[in-house]
């Protein structure tokens, strides 16, 4: 490996340490990118040494799990803050969607309004979500939403056949527990239900920036 | 020289609050330092150190500046806060204590 080569596995190596410690909040994350990779630019520039260098850090993954045990109350009080804050905005958004379908169909909310229970589903719908997210964030990297959006736009048949499942499974609950459903409406309570979804999602993902954002001016400010 | 994972896991707090006593360091600087005061004898891990001050710096121990230098990228020194201080004077006592134990008890086998 000539000096080039080295220097991008060092710099993979820091991204994989920072990515893995998996520390709370952006300010956090860069400054112990910036702090390895001044203790990298201390080490000299030679291939050998950079080589050593990476050696005497020893295992990666004992690595990033003593900076995830370290850093683990932050991470869970960052986490429970993000979840509270994404359940209220989540609520709030989930009554606003309900409160325009209801003021919008109200004429013919009798004929159109959307499945009964819908409340209960879209809080239910919301739990599912932060669930699924949480368990997201606690396997793998942190949560993305621009990650999820590349995904949908670049896959669109995948949301529709998505939503269509999602229809068929609201119509077949329904005739299950003998309550009539058209399948017009469990196809608009999917499609209403999928927007509270992703607001949720794209909610969880804002506050997530915008902690990472109070973080790095409190660290700053700190310094 | 190698020592066992067990004799390394206590020193390393000990070391880095002794050496931070004397004058702010930033991470490298700690590891040579403790590599040139021990002749190459005992060499503190990158792996070990730097989790190490996080979480001391996390307990209140440390506090961190970022200082930029005459080349190269910003550096984040470390220095000891008051609580730092007096940790540092206690487990200093702590060792040596622990070590003239250890002396006479060994020396003792041996004799």
């Amino acid at each position: 490996m000539d000096e080039r080569d080295e220097r991008q596995a060092v710099a993979d190596f820091i991204e994989r340490i920072v990515r893995d410690a998996r520390l709370p909040g952006r300010a956090a994350r860069d400054q112990l990118r910036e702090e390895l990779q001044s203790h990298f630019a201390a080490v000299g520039s030679s291939p050998d040494a950079l080589r050593e260098a990476m050696r005497r850090f020893g295992d990666a993954e004992l690595l990033t799990s003593a900076f995830r045990y370290v850093h683990r109350w932050n991470y869970v009080v960052l986490y429970l803050l993000k979840i509270a804050a994404s359940v209220i905005a989540s609520m709030t958004a989930a009554l606003g969607i309900q409160v325009l379908v209801n003021l919008r169909l109200e004429l013919q909310a009798e004929a159109l309004r959307l499945a009964p229970g819908f409340s209960k589903a879209a809080v239910l719908s919301v739990g599912v979500v932060l669930g699924l997210v949480t368990a997201w964030e606690a396997a793998r990297r942190p949560f993305d939403s621009r990650r999820v959006l590349v995904a949908v736009v670049s896959r669109p048949a995948s949301l529709l056949l998505t939503l269509a499942v999602f229809a068929g499974a609201i119509y077949g609950i329904h005739q299950a527990v003998s309550i009539s459903v058209p399948p017009v409406r469990a196809l608009a309570t999917s499609a209403v239900l999928l927007a509270v979804w992703a607001s949720t999602v794209v909610i969880l993902s804002q506050f997530d920036r915008a902690f990472g954002h109070l973080f790095s001016v409190a660290e700053r400010g700190s310094l | 020289m190698e020592f066992d994972r067990e004799f390394i896991t206590g020193t390393v707090t000990v070391l880095i609050l002794s050496l931070l006593g004397e004058r702010e360091m930033y991470g490298y600087e700690m590891l040579q330092e403790a590599e040139r005061r021990s002749a190459r004898e005992f060499q503190l891990k990158e792996g070990t150190v730097y989790p190490a001050l996080h979480h001391m710096e996390q307990a209140g121990l440390l506090k961190a500046v970022w200082r930029s230098g005459e080349s190269g990228p910003r550096r984040k020194y470390y220095r000891l806060t008051a609580k730092g201080r007096r940790q540092a004077h206690s487990k200093r006592r702590q060792w040596e204590t622990l070590s003239t134990i250890m002396r006479a008890m060994l020396g003792g086998a041996n004799g």
